[in-house]
């Protein structure tokens, strides 16, 4: 499988970093993944997108669904770093809003 | 027209396979690198409503690549029941919202037991 997750804690979030590729193969074990932290945490959550090389829409739906449960705990998703094609399929799809998209030059 | 085709099992994990084939087919086309991604993305999209949309005994998905002038024209094919259940069909429209945003051309049909999903894109003059 082309996915790697590191999950790094800092003293006011957890940062969760895909390296790789989220697609309908892979997004399963990025949800157990992204679910588990959420369940852990009572922090903010980053989600590193700079190594993140291609996202389908089962990966977004991934995101929607980890969102939801932030949002039932007051917690927020920022998504830092992601590719300009990448980020194209957020604004298509209007997940730009509901997540804080943070772009980087 | 040079037409490639391919003939692969119903699994997600062959879906990269599928768009590694789109890639490579577009930058021999001459795409650019935004174009190339874009024709990925929607070759997986594509591929992952008809893996959705299969039938449980179904054991292939079809697809088909054409280098049609300065077109680039791709179908995939999948056998469904006949009582294909529309919620799960409604559960696509994500995906359907990205091909349509990105390709030229888009479409949907089903006959004889298939769903046939047709896209196209063009080189920019």
């Amino acid at each position: 499988m082309n996915l790697q997750i590191e999950v790094k804690t800092a003293e006011d979030f957890v940062q969760i970093a895909p390296i790789g590729e989220i697609d309908v193969y892979s997004a399963p074990t990025f949800k157990e993944e992204l679910f588990s932290v959420i369940q852990n945490t009572n922090k903010n959550l980053v989600i590193d997108g700079e190594k993140l090389d291609y996202i389908d829409s089962t990966g977004l739906g991934v995101l929607i669904g980890g969102l939801k449960r932030m949002k039932e705990k007051g917690l927020s998703i920022t998504i830092t770093g992601l590719n300009p094609n990448i980020h194209k399929l957020f604004t298509i799809t209007a997940l730009d809003k509901p997540f804080g998209i943070q772009r980087e030059a | 027209m040079d037409r490639i085709d391919l003939k692969v099992p119903v699994k997600a994990e062959y879906v990269s396979l599928n768009r590694l084939v789109s890639s490579s087919l577009a930058a021999l086309m001459g795409f650019d690198i935004e174009a190339i991604d874009d024709i990925k993305v929607c070759l997986g999209e594509v591929c992952n409503q008809c893996i959705q949309l299969a039938a449980l005994e179904e054991e292939a998905l079809e697809i088909g690549f054409m280098r049609d002038g300065d077109a680039l024209r791709m179908e995939v094919a999948v056998g469904v029941n006949d009582d294909l259940d529309e919620t799960v069909n409604n559960g696509l429209e994500m995906s359907r919202l990205i091909v349509e945003t990105l390709m030229d051309d888009f479409t949907v049909s089903r006959e004889n037991g298939q769903i046939r999903i047709e896209m196209s894109r063009r080189l920019e003059a």
